[in-house]
């Protein structure tokens, strides 16, 4: 299945794709509208800015306990642009504190209900599911090396299907911005991987 | 598509997943990659156990927080770790000057305003040959001082006390960390157990309680359900509490 017709048949199953109500002008969205619209975004936003796959649900819950904190706050103009500022700083955050975190949990303790999730929701046999592990784990190897804001341009770009218009929406910065951080974030990513070869650390 | 045709600024550039050929070998590989990977799946489960995890969770404490505790502890850690290094080097000088010399290293201790008086019982002078102590004995010495004076109760100076204590506080975990990283997890386990025997109230306690139960899942002693049950008695929003229930977890299953 292409990915364009993945894309559109899991937005056509998913309730996310479902639009509310058009709020009144200045009018604020109610929490939990706002964790219905987002959600997913908050979720695709934590990993484009550098966050772990397995770290991704705790991210997100960050995210929106600050947004509980915070909604009453917000000035209603664009709330997806608020989102993503907060999810950078936790994101930040996050990764700041992730070198001492690893270091005690060094050997990662398996997660039941990931594992029990696996079960339940298989799809994939074991060879695809290598392949798509070892290509996570080569895409992860590159991604870390990148600068931030390159990675995160090209993750959201090349990855999530986000357009320049809407990234540059969300950074806050021209289209032009976005689309010359995307040309340096290729060279990067072309010269990591060509490193990486080198160094047999890449198949 | 190759790195010539990149887009500068003003012109939409295309994903390099969906360019139909891809001339550099480098970026051509990243697309088979992207490809593969793929955008995040939308989830409908995920985003009820999400919202049920929210729903439940009352906790404020963010990462902001968590990592000013982390950073908080690794500069205590760094600062004992150069302490011990300071201390080591200074213990290891093989000929000790005579005391009151010109060329005496003096103990790395907080000046002393009122000076003790030279005879007290409790205080016996030292000769001109006898080596100085080293800056630990120092410090306790002087924190035995208003003893010496005739006090009856001593009231230690809290400033170096309280330092010195956190440095070797701090420094048992340090070697419990470097005992785990070089693979010997039965030595950091013994070093993090005198930890919590000598330091019943550290400012480390927490730490010490899962790095105590990291080696316990490590060596698969018997006691890491226990240990873990005590640290989610003790601390039940500490920032370790994910991991102390993954070890409980295969039980109650």
């Amino acid at each position: 299945m292409s990915s364009t017709l993945q894309k559109l048949t899991a937005e056509s199953l998913s309730v996310d794709a479902i639009k509310p109500a058009p709020r009144a002008e200045g009018e604020l969205p109610s929490f939990q509208s706002v964790y219905d619209e987002h959600f997913h975004d908050v979720l695709r936003w934590a990993r484009a800015m550098g966050g772990r796959d397995e770290d991704l649900d705790d991210l997100a819950q960050e995210v929106f306990i600050i947004v509980r904190r915070k909604l009453l706050r917000f000035d209603g103009a664009n709330l997806a642009g608020w989102l993503y500022r907060i999810t950078q700083r936790t994101v930040r955050d996050y990764r700041r504190a992730a070198w001492f975190r690893n270091l005690l949990a060094r050997k990662k303790i398996a997660d039941p209900e990931r594992a029990l999730l696996k079960l339940v929701e298989p799809g994939r046999g074991p060879a695809e599911e290598q392949e798509l592990r070892e290509a996570r784990r080569s895409l992860t190897l590159i991604l870390d090396q990148m600068s931030s804001k390159q990675r995160t341009a090209f993750v959201l770009f090349e990855l999530e299907g986000y357009t320049g218009e809407e990234i540059a929406a969300l950074e806050g910065a021209p289209v032009s911005t976005i689309f010359t951080r995307l040309h340096h974030a290729r060279k990067e990513f072309a010269a990591i991987v060509k490193r990486l070869k080198a160094e047999r650390r890449l198949g | 598509m190759s790195l010539n045709d990149l887009p500068t600024g003003g012109s939409a550039p295309r994903a390099l997943r969906d360019a139909e050929r891809i001339s550099d070998p480098e970026l051509a590989f990243g697309a088979q990659l992207l490809g593969a990977v793929g955008p995040l799946p939308r989830s409908e489960q995920r985003k009820r156990r999400g919202w049920a995890r929210l729903s439940s969770s009352s906790t404020g404490l963010g990462w902001r927080l968590r990592g000013a505790q982390l950073a908080l502890a690794g500069v205590l850690i760094a600062g004992a770790s150069s302490a011990g290094v300071i201390q080591y080097l200074r213990s290891s000088q093989t000929t000790p000057a005579p005391r009151g010399s010109a060329a005496e290293p003096r103990p790395r201790v907080a000046p002393v305003t009122t000076p003790a008086p030279l005879a007290s019982p409790a205080q016996p002078t030292r000769s001109a040959s006898e080596p100085a102590p080293p800056a630990s004995a120092a410090t306790a010495e002087l924190g035995s001082r208003p003893a010496a004076r005739g006090a009856t109760r001593a009231k230690p100076e809290p400033s170096i006390t309280k330092a010195a204590r956190s440095e070797a506080e701090a420094q048992l975990l340090v070697e419990a960390m470097r005992a785990r990283r070089s693979g010997d997890p039965e030595r950091a386990g013994a070093l993090v157990d005198e930890y919590r025997l000598k330091h019943p109230n550290g400012a480390l306690q927490e730490e010490a309680l899962i790095l105590s139960i990291e080696s316990a899942v490590t060596r698969k002693a018997g006691n890491s359900a226990a240990l873990a049950r005590e640290y989610l008695t003790r601390y039940p929003r500490g920032r370790f509490r994910a991991q102390a229930q993954r070890v409980l977890a295969p039980e109650g299953r």
